[in-house]
C-alpha cells in the first residue's frame, strides 16, 4: 500500500507540469524575462547608449577659480550670463561667489549633475589647498607645522564583508517575495479541486483528509521552491553573461561556508512550508481562484512589510526571531553577517513549524467542515 | 442496504435564517435493489445523497449504509460506495487510466486488480478509443463515462447517482442506463436521482418521490399506480406532487 499523501503529491506535481501555460511561463519568466529585465534596469545606460549630456553650469561671477577649475571639466557649458536657473533645459548647476564662500546649487537627485558638483568642488578646495601651501611657503611656514599628523580611517571589514551587508539586506527580501509569489501561483492545487468540481469524489475516496492537505501543501512547497530556484539560476546565467546588478561591488566573489549554506536550506525550507501552508488554507476556504486571489493580496503585502525589517541592522532580541517570516528574514540576515545565532535559527523554525502545524491542522478541520467543502 | 430514519437537513442561510432540505425522510433500498429517488429539482435528492456519501452530515436523524451509520462509520461506509454527480469533474490534464489508477490506488486496490477492473469498465462503456487521452478535450458524454469510471473502478457494493444522465444527449444517456442495468444484473445495491420518469420507470425496483424535502411516497411502480390509480408514470408523478400541494 503506497502512502496516500504521495499519491496526491505525485498527482498534483503531474498535473503541474502538464499544465502546458503554467510551464512555460514558469520556465520563460524565471530564466528569461526576470533576469533580462532586471540586467536591463540595472544597466538602463548602457544598453540604451544615450551619452550624458553636457552639465549646463550657471556661472554669476568672473571668478578665475571657477572658471580654471571649470576650464578642466569636459562634461560642462559654462553660461557666464545665462539665463535664469529653472529655465536651463537639461542637467545644470550654478555658482555662486559670495564673498570667501562659493556656493555651488545642484539638483542632488540627478546623479550626473551630482557627480559634476562634486568634482567642482574638490577642484575648487585643491586650488585652496594649492593657494595655502604657497603662502605658507613664503613666509617660510612648513605644511607639516600647521597639520602635524594625518587621521586615517580604515575599514577593516573587507569587500566581503560589505557585500555579506548588501546580500543580507537584498536575499531574505527576495527570497520572501520570490516563495510567496510562486506558491501563489500553485493556488490551483487547492482551489482546483472545488473550481473543477472533483472534490467530492476525492472525499468519498478511501483516504484521510490530513493525507490530501499534506500531499497538496507539498507539491505547493516544491514548486514554489522549484521555480524560485530557477529564476536564482536564471540569474547567475544572467550574470555570468557580463551583465552586473546594479549596486554590487564589482570584482568580489563573496563566498558562503558550509554551514552558511546549511543555514539556508533550513531556513528557506521552513519558509517554504509555512508559506505553502498558508496558501493550502486560503485555497481550501476560497470557492475559486479568483476569489483565493482576493486573500493572498494581503499576504504579499504583509510578507513584504515583515521582510523589510531585515533592513535594519537594529537587533531586535530573540524573541523577533520565533515571528514567521520576520524571523526568517532575521536569520537570514544574520546568516550572512555570518553571526547568525543557533538558537535563534531554531527559535525562527521552531515558530515557523508550530505555525505550519497550526496551519495543517486549520486546513484538516476545514476539510471536514460541509459549510466550507459546499459554500456557495 | 441503504436505511434513513427521520432524516433532517438544514442549511443555515443568510437572507432567510435557514433553509430546510431534508425533512423526516425515512427511505428504504434493500440489498441488490435499484432504488429511484425521484423529484423536482430543489427537493432535496443531491442532499439524501451528500449525506448517504458521508460528504454531509445530518442535522438530526440517521442514515445506514449497510447498517454503517453516516455520522460514526464514515470510513468503513466509504470503502463499499461509488459516487457518480452530474456535477463531478474530470482532472482535465489526466487520461481516464491515470485516472482510474489514482483512485484505485487511494482506495487500497493494488496495480493488478486495477488493471483488471479498468479493463472490465473501458470494454463495457467503450471507453477504449480515449482511455489514454487527456480528458481536457472530452465531451460532456466523455467526461460523464470517466466520471462512472473512476466511481467502478473499486469494484464498489453500493452505488449512488446522482442525476447521472443530466445533460448528456440521448444516445450517451442511454448507454449510461444501460451499464446501471448490467450493474442491476451483478447484485448491486443502486440508489439513484433523477427527475427524468422514464429513467426510474425502465430501471427501479422501488421509487421514493421527494418533494420539498419529504418522501412523499415510495413503493414499487405498481403498488404507486395502485395508490394513485394512473398508469402512466407521469399522471402518477403529478398525481402525488399534487396531493401535497393541494391546500
Amino acid at each position: 500500500m503506497k502512502n496516500k499523501a504521495w499519491l496526491v503529491f505525485r498527482k498534483e506535481i503531474t498535473t503541474m507540469v502538464r499544465d502546458r501555460r503554467l510551464t512555460i511561463s514558469v520556465v520563460v519568466i524565471s530564466l528569461f524575462v526576470m533576469p533580462l529585465l532586471m540586467g536591463f534596469i540595472g544597466n538602463i545606460d548602457r544598453l540604451t547608449g544615450a551619452p550624458d549630456r553636457p552639465v549646463a553650469v550657471i556661472v554669476q561671477t568672473g571668478d578665475e577659480v571657477i572658471l580654471d577649475a571649470l576650464a578642466a571639466m569636459p562634461q560642462v557649458l559654462i553660461l557666464r550670463t545665462g539665463p535664469r536657473f529653472e529655465m536651463v533645459d537639461g542637467p545644470s548647476l550654478r555658482v555662486v561667489k559670495e564673498g570667501a564662500l562659493y556656493r555651488i546649487y545642484g539638483d542632488g537627485t540627478n546623479a550626473q549633475v551630482w557627480r559634476t558638483v562634486a568634482e567642482l568642488k574638490e577642484r575648487i578646495e585643491a586650488e585652496r589647498d594649492r593657494r595655502v601651501a604657497q603662502a605658507l611657503a613664503a613666509r617660510g611656514i612648513s605644511r607639516s607645522d600647521l597639520r602635524p599628523f594625518e587621521v586615517q580611517v580604515v575599514d577593516t571589514a573587507g569587500p566581503d564583508r560589505r557585500t555579506g551587508i548588501l546580500l543580507s539586506v537584498l536575499i531574505p527580501y527576495l527570497a520572501i517575495i520570490l516563495l510567496v509569489s510562486n506558491a501563489n501561483r500553485a493556488m490551483y492545487v487547492a482551489v482546483g479541486e472545488k473550481e473543477k468540481n472533483t472534490l467530492a469524489t476525492l472525499l468519498v475516496s478511501n483516504v484521510p483528509r490530513r493525507d490530501i492537505v499534506v500531499g497538496k501543501i507539498l507539491a505547493i512547497m516544491v514548486f514554489s521552491v522549484v521555480s524560485s530556484l530557477l529564476l536564482v539560476v536564471g540569474m547567475i546565467l544572467f550574470a555570468n553573461f557580463g551583465f552586473s546588478l546594479e549596486g554590487l561591488p564589482d570584482g568580489i566573489n563573496y563566498s558562503l561556508t558550509f554551514t552558511q549554506v546549511a543555514q539556508l536550506i533550513v531556513n528557506l525550507s521552513a519558509l517554504a512550508f509555512l508559506i505553502a501552508a498558508i496558501i493550502m488554507l486560503l485555497g481550501t476556504y476560497a470557492r475559486s481562484a479568483r476569489e483565493a486571489g482576493i486573500y493572498t493580496t494581503p499576504l504579499l503585502f504583509i510578507a513584504i512589510f515583515l521582510a523589510v525589517f531585515s533592513f535594519s541592522s537594529t537587533d531586535f532580541g530573540p524573541a523577533a526571531y520565533a515571528v514567521p517570516i520576520l524571523g526568517n528574514a532575521l536569520a537570514m540576515r544574520d546568516t550572512f553577517l555570518g553571526n547568525l545565532v543557533p538558537g535563534r535559527l531554531l527559535l525562527a523554525v521552531g515558530g515557523n513549524l508550530l505555525v505550519f502545524l497550526a496551519l495543517v491542522v486549520a486546513t484538516v478541520r476545514m476539510y471536514h467542515r460541509e459549510r466550507i467543502l459546499f459554500r456557495e | 442496504m441503504i436505511r434513513t430514519e427521520n432524516l433532517r437537513k438544514v442549511f443555515p442561510s443568510k437572507k432567510e435564517g435557514s433553509v430546510v432540505a431534508l425533512e423526516s425522510l425515512n427511505l428504504h433500498c434493500a440489498d441488490g435493489a435499484v432504488y429511484a429517488l425521484l423529484g423536482p429539482n430543489g427537493a432535496g435528492k443531491t442532499t439524501a445523497l451528500r449525506i448517504l456519501a458521508t460528504l454531509m452530515d445530518p442535522t438530526s436523524g440517521e442514515a445506514y449504509v449497510n447498517e454503517l451509520s453516516v455520522r460514526t462509520d464514515k470510513r468503513a461506509i466509504r470503502r463499499l460506495l461509488g459516487v457518480v454527480s452530474y456535477e463531478m469533474g474530470v482532472y482535465e490534464r489526466m487520461t481516464p487510466r491515470e485516472i482510474g489508477y489514482y483512485f484505485g490506488r487511494l482506495n487500497d486496490l493494488d496495480d493488478r486488480d486495477i488493471a483488471r477492473n479498468l479493463a472490465y469498465i473501458f470494454s463495457l462503456l467503450r471507453m477504449e478509443d480515449f482511455a489514454d487521452k487527456r480528458t481536457e478535450t472530452f465531451s460532456t458524454g466523455m467526461k460523464q463515462k470517466t466520471v462512472i469510471m473512476r466511481a467502478l473502478v473499486t469494484n464498489p457494493e453500493i452505488l449512488l447517482f446522482d442525476e447521472p444522465t443530466a445533460g448528456l444527449d440521448l444516445i450517451t444517456a442511454k448507454s449510461v442506463m444501460d451499464y446501471i442495468r448490467l450493474l442491476k444484473q451483478e447484485g448491486k445495491t443502486i440508489l439513484f436521482s433523477t427527475h427524468i420518469l422514464w429513467e426510474a420507470e425502465k430501471l427501479a425496483d422501488t421509487v421514493g418521490i421527494i418533494h420539498r424535502g419529504r418522501l412523499i411516497a415510495e413503493g414499487s411502480l405498481d403498488e404507486l399506480r395502485a395508490q394513485t390509480g394512473h398508469t402512466d408514470i407521469e399522471d402518477v408523478f403529478f398525481s402525488l406532487i399534487d396531493r401535497v400541494e393541494a391546500p
